[in-house]
């Protein structure tokens, strides 16, 4: 009996030590979490993680993690080795990892090299007729030195573009001034997109790219003589949220964004200058003036309930400040004593739009953006003048391109402005034409009041026929806008044309023609249609322009080079009235012409390098009315050269440096100056009137400047800092801006441009 | 610093003119996304249009196809990630054992790398974002399977895979071993600008 209950326990402990065995062996543990990029967290495409248990390579598995980096491996408890591995990424190894119950372990991969080992399929917006038009990624934008990261200063280094100064981030395409061009983000019109004209308000980090035309655009665009700057922001991360900060000498900012639901996101930006919490007011002889201020904001709610379905929300806005005080006895008030006393100034917009973009049907695609824009101008001068002006613009486009075959397209749509203007002036008509600046003396001019709201609409629709022929050799597109203006019920079509000729798969001959027309209501900051300080009965300037263009791909990394000839003839210019009468301040009465050879050399992004040569050779003549000289455009500079390149050290490092050549500005000095008294305000005083040469008869020496930037990258798990130097004027070069006169016009005291200036800043992104 | 002179705007324009604009989207929208469907005109056969195995790009999608009388509001599918794959070893790692990533130690390199023309429905329709092949290239560096793990649609699919077809590869190396490997190659479909 005794041996029988031993047996029965020994077989009962048997039993327990098998199930016990067994139960080991059926209960394996889970690992599992993501494998993603060291930094950006973005998950490892081709990401995979193999382990083996420590000391036994026959116990092996190994996963494939999924398109969010997930991955999820169940094995024994017990001590591995482990590989995680990704296409383009460092292999990481962990020695020993103990796995003993359940863990989640996310892995970092680090990129090993520039790029990810993908293939980039790329192609450009613009139809292939297109002419002077170039695609510029972010990567691009960001990256030209001396630019400060300021995405559209980096358009100046473009051909065709004049630079006013290190300091001017305007653009001053072909022959027109910075009033003439168009800026769309997200298809939005943005009335003036700049702080001052020097910084622009676009946060550049939310850039995807810009679509910049320095002429030729098709009648998809409305009207303007001078560029079309199309800026398309990137959508918000859809995977996670994300934050990111930079500090710099001038400003700070902050974005977040993140997803909202699974195929919609947000972002939201904020930036603000802070030299004015810092710097006190700058006071001295001539004055006082307070630190300049400056902020701006975007918001971009993005979704995609399909791929070919895309809704999005932007709103976008900035405002600027500065104000101070002029000294009676600085130099331009003796002999202009109303300018002394206070000023003013404040600027800035709000816009606010939906778009709406669908091509489920592959024939058919239809975009609607509903929009609001708000813009404001305010200025006080001398203590007694001040103009405020601001401009609503409720606006909708519509648009529609239907596609009879793969060789035949027509694009048709509508776009309807009302426009609500208003103005509370009391002040001079301010001069447009190019010589007019110089003679101008506030003290003397006539001044006026003006309290004034209009409202006008302005209708528009076009049509744009494409072609392709000869089997696909020669393309054509052929279309005209037509606009209608009710406030002064005027009608104007305007037709253009534009062909491309592939000579072969490398080379293409472009050409296009066409009528620009661009109306008087759109442009800040003149009162061009108020009813006293403007003109109500203004007709839209006119530019009518031919451009001849031979593009060539060198390469297969995308080296390109592009040589165009342009040629517009300008009309109906306006000008101010020299007879400055209440209600027709303003003619039609100016002309003009520019022309010019543009050459490009561009090299597009590789692994290590990007950069181009431009050269632009150019003329540009005005006349302010019939029978008067003509004149140098004030931004006539006949040579301009630009060499842009940037060079990634490493990964995480790299360098750039741009040189600039320009033929100096044209200016108009002083030939002598009589003495003649003048009485403001009941006190009279002596001033000097000064007789000036021919408009721009004179030259600024010309204009050389070398800047320089560089960036250091440092990158951890789950964030990564930048800290980034931008060197403008590394030579300390002297370039004349313009020269300032004595009080009795007989001495004259350079302008210079910056001198060495360095501008370091610092990024954070999580 | 001024505020905007945004709140002191007339209410009478701003209702007129955002009533007039909201109609005329909602109209624009509603007329685009319903959808009329004559389900006497849908056959069974239209899937034999699919090519067969080993290359499947997806199926096309019948609810773009111009349809009448019935009218319904279709939800269009969402891409769903494919789930983790799990490729188990079982030791020794022969040579006809297809391998990840993390058990090579050097992967396939392009020995010609074709690159697909952007498909001009995708250009014209805007249609950008990447396309995920998975591939399993042998030992010899030939291409032996591929599939679609993320797709564009418009035709980026296609054209992904007819280069990837044309390409040729090194052969991923264990040690010194030519093995048979699985990986993904990203197509960035990218219009400039």
């Amino acid at each position: 009996m005794k041996t029988f209950k031993i047996a029965v326990f020994l077989v009962c402990l048997s039993a327990w030590g098998n199930l016990c065995a067994q139960t080991t062996a059926v209960s394996p543990v889970t690992l599992s979490g993501q494998i993603l990029e060291k930094g950006t967290k973005d998950p490892v495409l081709g990401g995979s993680l193999y382990i083996e248990a420590s000391g036994n390579t026959i116990e092996t598995v190994s996963a494939n993690a999924d398109l969010k980096g997930h991955y999820q491996i169940a094995v024994p408890p017990g001590q591995y080795h482990v590989v995680v591995a990704g296409e383009g990424y460092k292999r990481l190894t962990l020695d020993s990892l103990t796995v003993i119950q359940a863990i989640e372990k996310d892995f970092f991969l680090e990129k090993d090299g520039f790029t990810l080992p993908e293939v980039v399929v790329s192609t450009d917006k613009a139809p292939p007729t297109q002419t002077s038009h170039e695609a510029l990624s972010k990567e691009e934008l960001t990256e030209v030195p001396g630019t400060q990261e300021d995405v559209l200063k980096a358009l100046q280094a473009l051909p065709g573009i004049i630079t006013a100064g290190s300091l001017d981030g305007q653009l001053l395409v072909r022959g027109s001034g910075p009033g003439d061009n168009q800026y769309y983000v997200d298809n939005i019109p943005i009335g003036f997109p700049y702080h001052f004209g020097i910084v622009s308000t676009l946060d550049s980090d939310f850039v995807k790219g810009i679509d910049f035309y320095s002429g030729g655009f098709g009648p998809q665009y409305p009207n303007s003589m001078g560029g079309l700057v199309d800026v398309t922001q990137r959508d918000g991360r859809e995977d996670r949220w994300g934050f990111r900060a930079d500090v710099n000498l001038f400003l700070s900012e902050a974005e977040i964004e993140g997803p909202i639901t699974s195929d919609s996101s947000l972002e939201v930006a904020f930036r603000r200058s802070y030299l004015d919490l810092f710097i006190s007011d700058f006071s001295g002889s001539q004055g006082d003036i307070e630190v300049p201020e400056f902020g701006d904001y975007q918001v971009k709610y993005s979704w995609n309930p399909s791929p070919k379905v895309h809704w999005d929300f932007v709103a976008i806005g900035s405002a600027d400040s500065v104000s101070g005080s002029l000294s009676a006895s600085a130099t331009v008030a003796q002999n202009d004593p109303e300018l002394a006393g206070a000023f003013n100034f404040n600027d800035g917009y709000n816009s606010q739009g939906v778009n709406y973009h669908d091509s489920s049907d592959d024939n058919n695609t239809i975009a609607s953006t509903l929009y609001h824009t708000n813009s404001y101008f305010n200025y006080s001068l001398g203590g007694n003048l001040y103009e405020d002006t601001t401009v609503e613009d409720f606006g909708e486009k519509f648009s529609w391109v239907h596609h009879f075959d793969q060789d035949t397209s027509l694009e048709g749509g509508i776009q309807y402005d009302h426009f609500i203007d208003s103005l509370n002036a009391f002040f001079f008509i301010v001069p447009t034409g190019s010589g007019q600046q110089q003679n101008l003396e506030i003290t003397t001019a006539a001044k006026f009041s003006s309290q004034d709201t209009t409202n006008s609409n302005d209708f528009s629709a076009y049509a744009d026929q494409s072609w392709k022929a000869f089997d696909k050799k020669l393309e054509l597109a052929l279309g005209a806008r037509v606009d209608y203006v009710d406030s002064d019920e005027t009608l104007f079509l305007t037709p253009r044309a534009s062909a491309a000729y592939h000579l072969s798969a490398d080379s293409t001959l472009k050409a296009s023609y066409g009528y620009y027309d661009e109306a008087p209501d759109r442009v800040v900051g003149y009162p061009f249609l108020d009813q006293t300080l403007g003109n109500p009965h203004l007709a839209p300037e006119q530019s009518i322009a031919s451009v001849l263009g031979f593009e060539q791909k060198l390469d297969e990394s995308g080296l390109q080079f592009r040589a165009e000839g342009y040629e517009k003839d300008l009309s109906r210019l306006i000008v101010a009235n020299p007879n400055a009468i209440p209600g027709l301040g303003y003619l039609n009465s100016g002309t003009g012409t520019a022309r010019g050879l543009e050459f490009f050399l561009r090299q597009p992004p590789t692994d290590r390098f990007f950069g181009w040569i431009a050269y632009s050779l150019s003329d540009s003549q005005r006349v302010d009315s019939p029978g008067q000289d003509q004149y140098a455009f004030d931004y006539d500079e006949p040579n301009v050269l630009t060499a842009v390149g940037n060079y990634k050290i490493n990964p995480g490092w790299d360098a750039g440096l741009k040189i600039l050549y320009d033929t100096g500005h044209p200016w108009t000095p002083v030939t002598s100056a009589a003495q003649e008294s003048v009485t403001v305000n009941g006190q009279t005083s002596t001033i000097y009137t000064p007789t000036y040469a021919p408009n721009n008869s004179a030259r600024l020496p010309d204009y050389v400047r070398l800047d320089f930037s560089t960036s250091i990258k440092t990158v951890y798990d789950t964030w990564e800092w930048k800290i980034y130097l931008d060197i403008v004027n590394l030579t300390g070069a002297k370039n004349v801006l313009g020269y300032n006169y004595n009080v009795n016009y007989t001495q004259t005291t350079p302008v210079y441009d910056l001198p060495f200036l360095p501008y370091l800043g610092v990024e954070v992104k999580y | 610093m001024k505020a905007p002179d945004f709140l002191s705007l007339k209410p009478l324009p701003w209702a007129l003119s955002l009533g007039t604009h909201v109609v005329f989207l909602l109209a624009v929208l509603w007329a685009s996304r319903v959808q009329t469907i004559n389900l006497y005109d849908v056959t069974l056969d239209s899937a034999s249009t699919v090519p067969s195995a080993p290359y499947m790009p997806p199926q096309e999608d019948i609810w773009q196809k111009p349809m009448l009388r019935r009218t319904v509001k279709i939800a269009l599918p969402k891409p769903t990630p494919p789930p983790a794959q799990v490729v188990s070893g079982q030791g020794g790692h022969g040579t006809g054992t297809v391998r990840s990533v993390a058990e090579v130690s050097q992967l396939p390199q392009f020995k010609t790398k074709m690159e697909p023309v952007y498909p001009e429905g995708a250009k014209r329709a805007g249609i950008e974002g990447v396309v995920i092949l998975q591939v399993d290239i042998d030992a010899t560096g030939a291409v032996m399977n591929m599939s679609v793990v993320q797709g564009l649609g418009s035709g980026c699919d296609e054209a992904a895979m007819e280069a990837m077809k044309q390409s040729t590869f090194t052969p991923a190396l264990a040690g010194t071993d030519p093995v048979p490997v699985r990986i993904r190659i990203p197509y960035r479909f990218k219009i400039n600008g």
